[in-house]
């Protein structure tokens, strides 16, 4: 060993090293010093260790949470996002980071049919949750959002007029919420795809794949979700599932790709069990194979699918049903915490 | 002492740079592997001079660094045999080893190496005690013996983990 070889690693690149540490190592080392402890708490850091976590090819630091809905008491996780979970637990929701076991109860004692949404407001830097709450005398869905910023609510336009939110999830992409919505009157059991901008609050809708629109909703079970930062939509026909992905985020009918078409074996597609299945997509990996949720009286099943085939199967929990609740979370060093409390300051 | 990159005697019409590590030996290499550390392709733009001295890298690791460099400048590799190149180039290294590697790739300006080396030290220390953290980083605890412990009892569910390793 020389001389030279005995330098000190420079802050710079401790910083890189760190920012590729899972959370948990991350929490440990922050007693290795107070310089590295203020380097863990920076906001900086934070938001570059989320983008390592975040990239695709980084498997070791996400996680497929799969929510057993049976059994497990009334709460539901509503939305996932930068390592944060939405969750509703009795009448209350909260905000949670597992990675960081800490919490924030947002609201509670909700008596409504409330639907969330949960995002990330680039523009100022601030997390938000979107409440619709409908209201059955005056046939509106309200809308609120809180800021975790400010830690206040704003009230903000109602959902578009002549729709109503679906019961599915909403999912968070190029800073709107998006739903699937059900038309009303003029538009009986029509579909539409209804986005919320975190950054103005304002409503849009988004035109949905143009092949789907001539077939009646009841046939149909549509879910949103994104994969590889694409806003995508799965249509469930029961004898096939099909994925649509919008490839250059725009409001135009005409960048939506179909990207799956698998058709299922028979036993499967017309069994009682599968009538009652729940399909639900969590992942795209780097080489565009897609893992999706299968969940029937028969267990959950995972399959990896591509084009028009299904390469791999494996049911992981027989006889029970986990897929409905399931997301695929990152971890994150992001505080659900206000500010003041969410930085640690110890001498 | 003259010793040729991987690809053997470079043909009259490429161009090569030689570089010298603080040992005193010298590197051959094509000018296009050495223009993929910024720092070596800025002193070839300032200057004609062939000869590059490198007075804070060491043979060991210079020569680790060369290999990388050829290796992703070569056009005939796909990405693919690029990457597979990474993963290989890091495994198995000792800590010690990926440090100079990693002061190295901050000398030279070589930042997908940088990532590459960073990445598997990483996965190095994420199950090491904050002790040979400390060791390995030549790092003094700042903290009262108070603080810390008000620390590790904060994060108390971190050190949980029984399988925390301390060589």
């Amino acid at each position: 060993m020389t001389e030279a070889n005995r330098r000190r690693i420079p802050p710079e690149i401790v910083e890189e090293i760190l920012c590729k540490l899972p959370v948990m190592s991350l929490n440990r080392f922050r007693c290795v010093s107070k310089s590295w402890q203020s380097l863990i708490s920076d906001h900086c850091f934070v938001r570059k260790h989320l983008s390592h976590a975040a990239e695709p090819n980084n498997l070791s630091q996400k996680a497929l949470i799969l929510h057993n809905t049976a059994g497990s008491g009334n709460w539901k996780i509503h939305a996932s996002y930068d390592g944060l979970l939405c969750i509703h637990v009795d009448r209350s929701v909260y905000i949670w980071n597992p990675c960081l076991k800490t919490h924030r109860k947002i609201c509670d004692g909700l008596i409504c049919t409330c639907s969330f949404g949960f995002g990330y407001d680039s523009r100022r830097d601030d997390y938000k949750l979107c409440k619709l709450s409908y209201l059955w005398r005056q046939k509106i869905t309200e809308t609120e959002v809180y800021s975790l910023g400010s830690g206040s609510w704003t009230k903000c336009d109602n959902f578009p007029q002549h729709y109503s939110p679906h019961y599915s999830t909403s999912v968070f992409i190029n800073g709107s919420i998006h739903w699937l919505a059900l038309g009303e009157k003029p538009k009986p059991y029509s579909f539409a795809l209804i986005s919320f901008d975190l950054s103005d609050n304002k409503y849009r809708e988004v035109p949905l794949p143009e092949c789907w629109l001539k077939y009646p909703h009841n046939s149909l079970d549509v879910k949103l979700c994104v994969l590889k930062g694409m806003l995508c939509v799965i249509v469930d026909w029961k004898s096939c599932f099909v994925l649509w992905a919008m490839k250059d985020y725009n409001l135009d009918q005409k960048s939506w790709t179909k990207i799956l078409d698998i058709p299922l074996d028979l036993d499967l597609a017309f069994s009682v069990y599968y009538i009652l299945a729940d399909v639900k997509p969590f992942y795209m990996y780097e080489n565009g194979e897609v893992l999706i949720g299968v969940s029937s009286e028969r267990g959950t099943e995972l399959l990896i699918c591509k084009d028009n085939s299904v390469l791999f199967r494996q049911i992981i929990f027989p006889r029970q049903s986990l897929i409905g609740h399931g997301f695929v979370h990152v971890e994150s060093l992001i505080s659900p915490l206000p500010l003041e409390n969410g930085e640690q300051q110890i001498n | 002492m003259v010793t040729t990159d991987e690809k053997g005697p470079l043909t009259a019409k490429k161009k090569s740079v030689i570089i010298r590590s603080c040992d005193g030996d010298e590197f051959l290499v094509s000018e296009s592997a050495a223009v993929l550390s910024t720092s070596l392709k800025k002193i070839l733009e300032e200057k004609e001079d062939r000869l590059i001295h490198l007075s804070d890298i060491d043979n060991k690791t210079l020569a680790m660094v060369i290999a990388y460099l050829s290796t992703h400048a070569d056009d005939g590799l796909s990405d693919d045999l690029k990457r597979s190149f990474d993963q290989e180039f890091v495994s198995g290294k000792e800590f010690d080893v990926l440090k100079y590697l990693v002061l190295a790739t901050d000398t030279l300006q070589v930042t997908c190496l940088c990532y590459t080396v960073a990445k598997k030290m990483a996965d190095i220390m994420k199950n090491k005690l904050v002790e040979w953290v400390r060791r390995e980083f030549d790092i003094q605890n700042d903290y009262t013996p108070e603080a810390e412990a008000e620390i590790r009892r904060l994060d108390a569910w971190a050190w949980d983990d029984r399988q925390l390793e301390d060589d």
